[in-house]
């Protein structure tokens, strides 16, 4: 009897636990069903905003296509809704234009007042949207750094973003890519990083370039590494770099093995790289490539992807690699927000860019792409960006979706020179000549697939954050500050972060493409210029920098100079520079100045690929706003959208938002 | 090999034919089960039972006398040795079925790898597919590939002397089974792709010409018919993973979780002392 039971209750155990597990594989499949169910959140008549940010989307050239035909969608989104220029930041800098856009604030506000502030006890440069620092705390044995606390990535921009109220308020939104929003916040809104995403190396983008030619040592290529491959029997071996290793002493740079085999004959050859291999024609783009840079063996490695471009085999062999982007399957870093996002991303679409400014303008400049295979780079950019636009509208059933492309700004910059026969670059291109026409029309045919989605409940908005315009002639601010007798130098070599600047003799500099800044006692390091001195210098370098006239053309190289305090507001004035300069339509701060170098000239004229720019006088490069509804402000600006998005699903403007509904009377500017 | 390969490839494609179009966890709970119950039977008949059953007792009362005695220092000693020694003698009573389920259940795995651990190309995907010649052999310049229209041909043959070795990357652009052809020397052998629509479909990566191993590790294919050309000839299909309560998993680990799972489960029915 005590047998039969206990086989009774034996077997009602077993048949629990048959259970258990069927019910356990019925959750894992069910489990396998990814994202929400298309009904989620999907209430009839629930409000939607759409609001699409084309960088650099220029109003005057945007007109005359919609006037040609050329941009159908533009062309009735104007005329069925609004279009209206949109007033920039202050300067018109990206990462300070979307800034003012995501708080409604300005740089005095969200404290982003330019791509670069400056340290003031040391005057060091530093890209100005987000910072790392190391674990506080490390103990070292033998050549290991072990952390006892973990690092710290943090956005600097401040001011609460506009989605937050959103969130706060129950609204779903999704925030694709905008500019200065690295790291991402936990804040209840989905977002992905964008503009201001480093690379593993940590910079915006530093790519690799193996070549079997001789490579001039005092050549530093700019965004780059170009390293010597040797061809061995149709073999060469080689590393590619990644991240610094901080779990070693002095955090040398990981590297990874590889090897590429080359055909006798063929124009094809075989990258092996970790196990993985890639066949690759001559002129082929790889697939995107997963590396892991091992950090500790068997215990700790940091995982990256990069695409290979074999670009000639014979008679000289030359491998592009891109940047190592931040793996968005197993990111390194915080790139979105849930973390899971980007890894939700890249299980619908594949892997893609992660780094900021994925267009790899440099190589560009550098020579090192050629203006076709830069395009097709941009274009396989482009590709991901639809595949993602794409994939949020087909699962946008209500709140926010706000979505970037960067196409227009970065082709904008590098291919004016095709289409302006005045550019000291311009070359009669052909086909070249209708890059930026060309991608104008792609954003339309982007514009076209999202108009396609929007119904009654939904508001569009279509945003540029700045206009453009050529980039003829650099000038040199720091050297003009030097022989005006603002900075001391101590002797007259061209090095960079002000490493030959005596601190004691001067007075003033530059930081940034548009910043300059007085040696203040008590602010800087070494400040020298007393508070009661600041108004009367000032006053005088403003009157002598607005006179300074091209000597090629007599033209005057700036229009208007702004003192921080009358164009800004907020907690964080303290950190502006004094004076904000706006360049006239042609002229701009050169790549020199901007880090503290003093070149010999003023003025030279920009023969680079960079041709077109918008770092200058804001008034000269507004931006567009269209809407599905009336525009009612006067003269909107950048600050008064995220008012306008709050307003669209009835919440208040916030405090320290200094804009107003676009929608409203009496608004603007 | 070849025959055994065949018999089981024939046997799990009658037991996967059912869970073909659905989940792909569900035919590895079902595996997981046979598999369960096997093991549950060659333990059953296989091991010491009355061994085992005193050993685990013994071990049950040790732990009771820790507990009871835990103030008394010597007591506590010679219980954990006892509990060691048990342990010892439990491990050994396990060694002998163990060893015969070593070649069922490899054999079984071997199958599971070639239907769970890659899977079909989808259209648009690409692969690299590779000859390795027999060594000495001087016909690398001399070996081309054809398809058929359901994969194309990306790029022409990368050879690598010092592998012995041609490489050409293709495309799948149709699902079905496509024949590649290599020539060399007026002689053609073939191989399979599989370009599929997301079922459940049995692939082996490599064919060889022989060796026992090679041959039994690849099931899904039959070995190239002897030649002195060629030694080996792969088609680099995609490691397959299967999604389980949102995760992404290696086959192997479902069938080793829910195979214990099921053997505990079922171990009362069969009545065996594990």
């Amino acid at each position: 009897m005590r047998t039969d039971i206990g086989q009774a209750y034996r077997g009602r155990k077993a048949a629990w636990a048959a259970l258990a597990a069927a019910v356990l594989m019925l959750a894992a499949t069910l489990g396998c069903g990814s994202g929400e169910s298309p009904k989620a959140g999907a209430a009839a008549g629930e409000k939607k905003v759409i609001v699409i940010g084309f960088d650099g989307m220029d109003p005057k050239i945007l007109t005359r296509l919609m006037q040609e035909g050329k941009l159908p969608n533009f062309k009735k989104l104007a005329k069925e809704g609004d279009f209206k220029e949109l007033g920039t930041s202050m300067p018109p800098q990206s990462p300070v234009a979307w800034s003012d856009f995501i708080t409604g604030m300005n740089p005095g506000g969200h404290g982003i007042f330019d791509f670069i502030h400056r340290e003031p006890g040391t005057m060091f440069p530093y890209l100005s949207t987000s910072s790392a620092e190391p674990p506080e705390k490390t103990v070292t044995v033998g050549k290991w750094v072990i952390p006892l606390s973990s690092g710290k990535v943090s956005l600097l921009r401040r001011g609460k973003a506009f989605w937050e109220y959103l969130t706060d308020n129950g609204v779903k939104a999704t925030v694709f890519r905008v500019p200065a929003n690295f790291p991402t916040v936990k804040d209840g809104a989905r977002q992905l990083s964008g503009m201001g995403t480093p690379d593993m190396q940590g910079t915006y983008g530093t790519y690799s370039y193996y070549t079997d030619e001789k490579i001039d040592p005092d050549r530093k290529l700019s965004g780059g590494r170009a390293f010597r491959a040797k061809v061995r029997a149709n073999r060469v071996a080689a590393s590619l770099p990644g991240p610094p290793n901080t779990f070693l002493k002095d955090a040398p740079q990981s590297k990874v093995d590889f090897v590429v085999y080359i055909d006798p004959e063929n124009p094809v050859a075989k990258i092996d790289i970790q196990g993985k291999e890639i066949i690759m024609k001559e002129g082929e783009w790889s697939d995107w490539v997963k590396i892991d840079y091992e950090m500790v063996p068997y215990l700790q490695s940091a995982s990256g992807i990069v695409r290979f471009y074999l670009k000639e085999i014979r008679p000289g062999f030359k491998l592009y690699v891109t940047p190592v982007n931040i793996d968005p399957s197993s990111p390194a870093l915080p790139i979105s927000s849930p973390e899971d996002y980007s890894e939700d991303i890249a299980e619908e679409i594949g892997l893609y860019y992660t780094q900021g400014i994925p267009e790899d303008s440099k190589a560009l400049s550098e020579d090192v792409l050629a203006d076709g295979e830069f395009l097709q780079q941009a274009d396989i950019v482009f590709g991901e960006e639809t595949d993602m636009l794409e994939l949020e509208l087909g699962r946008f059933r209500s709140g926010l979706l706000f979505f970037y492309i960067g196409r227009v700004d970065q082709l904008s910059h590098m291919f004016w020179r095709t289409m302006d026969p005045k550019h000291p670059a311009y070359e009669s291109a052909g086909k070249l000549r209708a890059v930026i026409e060309n991608a104008y029309v792609e954003m339309d045919a982007v514009l076209g697939r999202v108009l396609g989605v929007v119904d009654e409940n939904t508001t569009l908005i279509v945003l540029s954050d700045h206009g453009f315009a050529p980039f003829y002639r650099a000038f040199n601010l720091n050297s003009w500050l030097a022989r005006e007798g603002y900075v001391t130098l101590t002797d007259d070599t061209e090095s960079e972060f002000f490493q030959n600047v005596d601190w004691k003799g001067t007075r003033a500099y530059g930081v940034g493409f548009n910043g300059l800044y007085l040696n203040m006692k008590g602010r800087e390091g070494g400040g020298i210029v007393a508070e009661g001195d600041r108004d009367a210098l000032l006053e005088e370098i403003t009157e002598k920098l607005l006179a300074v006239k091209d000597p090629g053309n007599g033209k005057q190289v700036i229009t208007k100079i702004y003192r921080a305090e009358d164009i800004y507001s907020g907690p964080f004035l303290k950190d502006a520079p004094d004076l904000v300069i706006g360049y006239d339509s042609g002229y701009r701060a050169s790549w020199e100045t901007v880090l503290g170098s003093f070149p010999k000239e003023i003025l030279r004229d920009n023969k680079q690929k960079w041709s077109g720019d918008h770092l200058i006088e804001a008034d000269l490069v507004p931006g567009i706003l269209l809407s599905n509804k009336k525009i009612a402000a006067g003269r909107p600006t950048l600050r008064d959208l995220a008012p306008t998005i709050l307003g669209e699903f009835g919440i208040e403007k916030q405090e320290g938002m200094t804009g107003n509904s676009v929608f409203e009377v009496g608004t603007g500017k | 090999m070849e025959y055994v390969n065949s018999a089981l490839s024939g046997l799990f494609g009658v037991l996967v034919y059912p869970f073909r179009g659905i989940d792909p966890l569900w035919s590895l709970a079902f595996f997981s089960l046979l598999i369960g119950v096997l093991m549950l039977v060659i333990f059953r008949y296989t091991s010491n039972q009355p061994a085992i059953a005193e050993a685990k007792r013994k071990i049950r009362a040790y732990v009771y006398e820790l507990s009871l005695f835990k103030d008394e220092v010597g007591m506590v000693l010679s219980a954990q040795r006892s509990i060691l020694r048990e342990n010892m003698k439990y491990m050994k009573y396990a060694v002998k079925p163990m060893l015969f389920m070593i070649i069922p259940l490899g054999l079984i795995l071997v199958q599971l790898d070639s239907w769970y651990g890659h899977r079909a190309l989808e259209p648009g995907e690409r692969a690299v597919v590779s000859v390795t010649l027999a060594p000495g052999g001087d016909v690398m310049s001399d070996v081309t590939l054809e398809t058929e229209p359901g994969i194309e041909i990306e790029t022409p043959a990368l050879r690598v002397p010092e592998q012995e070795r041609i490489d050409w990357r293709i495309r799948a652009v149709e699902p079905g089974e496509h024949t590649l052809t290599f020539n060399a020397e007026g002689e053609s052998f073939t191989r399979k792709v599989v370009v599929g629509d997301g079922g459940i479909t049995q692939i082996s990566p490599a064919a060889y010409t022989g060796g026992v191993w090679n041959i039994l590790m690849n099931p899904g294919n039959r070995p190239i018919p002897g030649n002195p050309l060629v030694e080996e000839i792969s088609v680099g299909y995609p490691g397959a993973e299967v999604s389980a309560l949102g995760f992404r998993v290696h086959w192997l680990v479902i069938v080793f979780v829910l195979s214990i799972v099921f053997g505990f489960a079922l171990k009362g029915l069969f009545g065996v002392e594990i």
